[in-house]
């Protein structure tokens, strides 16, 4: 009884795990050079940021229609445009104090800001950019109804 | 042996080769255009930590300036009625007189500190300025497709209305291209177009 108990909890992990992880990771870095500095590396499951945007409170697409209506489906295109590329640096500004840094790196877009104060990494998947902002669409949508 | 079938097999073996060179070149033709990317750099080879580098493939590039309602930029429409400069000037006239006429200069002004020059070459409108009223003399170099400035009028909104999104379009189908070449004191800014996702 207790294996049979044991093997259900199991399989019930591993499929969560399995779709919780479909989408892949969200990494984030930051690293301050001050002495006592916040040094924060998190990954976190980028399927969090999905099902997150299903409880996006339908209030605040109301307050925001007009620009989402725009942002949300060019997310969309850019995410599913952007998979196709090969790793490339898309964007690089530097000046003495600055270099910023947007790539398609993998399967995510990696944004890269380093300065004398801090350094942030962020890569996102570009699987879950186009599955939240699809979610949110929806969303968005149905309150217009 | 059947002369009759030797030839019918001739021919549908020619038939078979016409067919699959024309589909490798169409192909070959969809994937240039759909693969050229736009290249900035803004450059002082005095100061290597000042450097802005953008690539941006042509697709994705469209894909935004049709989404973008900010501004002056409406879903792929630009708006220069703010331009002063253009003041009763109607662009599209402009254009389907620059078109229609043989290559050539249409414009020359030559003062002592400016120099500007506009023209039309093997189907390209090209854009030279030369400005020494400034401290750091600048020097100026646009090179357009003709097609290109067709697009960008062709389905305007009106006279002060551009149509970037067209414009894009009709870049990309024009292959590797430079367009923009400006020296501004020791700064230099590039922007061009080809089929490499790093521009070096």
């Amino acid at each position: 009884m207790l294996g049979k108990i044991a093997l259900g909890f199991l399989v019930t992990t591993v499929a969560c795990s399995a779709y919780v992880m479909q989408d892949g990771f969200v990494h984030v870095s930051v690293d301050e050079s001050a002495k006592n500095g916040t040094h924060l590396h998190l990954v976190v499951p980028a399927e969090l940021a999905t099902i997150a945007a299903h409880f996006a409170p339908p209030k605040k697409f109301a307050e925001h229609q007009r620009e989402l209506r725009t942002l949300l489906p060019t997310l969309k295109l850019s995410a599913q445009e952007l998979v196709k590329l090969p790793d490339s640096v898309l964007v690089e500004v530097r000046d003495a104090n600055q270099h910023v840094l947007i790539c398609k790196a993998g399967d995510g877009i990696s944004i890269e800001e380093e300065s004398p104060k801090e350094h942030v990494k962020v890569w996102v998947p570009l699987h879950a950019i186009y599955d939240t902002a699809a979610v949110l669409q929806e969303k968005a949508e149905d309150g217009t109804d | 042996m059947n002369l009759r079938s030797i030839g019918t097999r001739v021919g549908l073996g020619a038939a078979i080769l016409a067919g699959t060179l024309l589909a490798g070149a169409t192909f070959r033709a969809q994937t240039n255009t759909s693969s050229l990317w736009i290249h900035v750099r803004v450059e002082n080879p005095d100061n290597k930590d000042e450097t802005v580098r953008v690539n941006l493939p042509v697709a994705l590039a469209e894909i935004l300036v049709s989404s973008v309602d900010h501004d002056q930029l409406h879903h792929g429409h630009i708006n220069i009625s703010h331009h002063a400069d253009l003041n009763g000037v109607d662009l599209r006239a402009m254009v389907e007189a620059v078109k229609s006429a043989p290559d050539g200069e249409f414009v020359s002004v030559k003062s002592r500190d400016q120099d500007v020059h506009v023209s039309k070459q093997k189907g390209f409108l090209l854009i030279r300025v030369n400005d020494s009223t400034r401290k750091d003399k600048q020097e100026v170099d646009v090179r357009v497709p003709m097609s290109v400035v067709d697009a960008l009028i062709s389905s305007s909104k009106g006279s002060d209305d551009l149509d970037l999104g067209a414009a894009l379009r009709a870049l990309a189908s024009h292959g590797d291209s430079e367009l923009v070449n400006v020296k501004d004191g020791k700064e230099t800014v590039h922007i061009w177009l080809d089929s490499k996702n790093d521009g070096d």
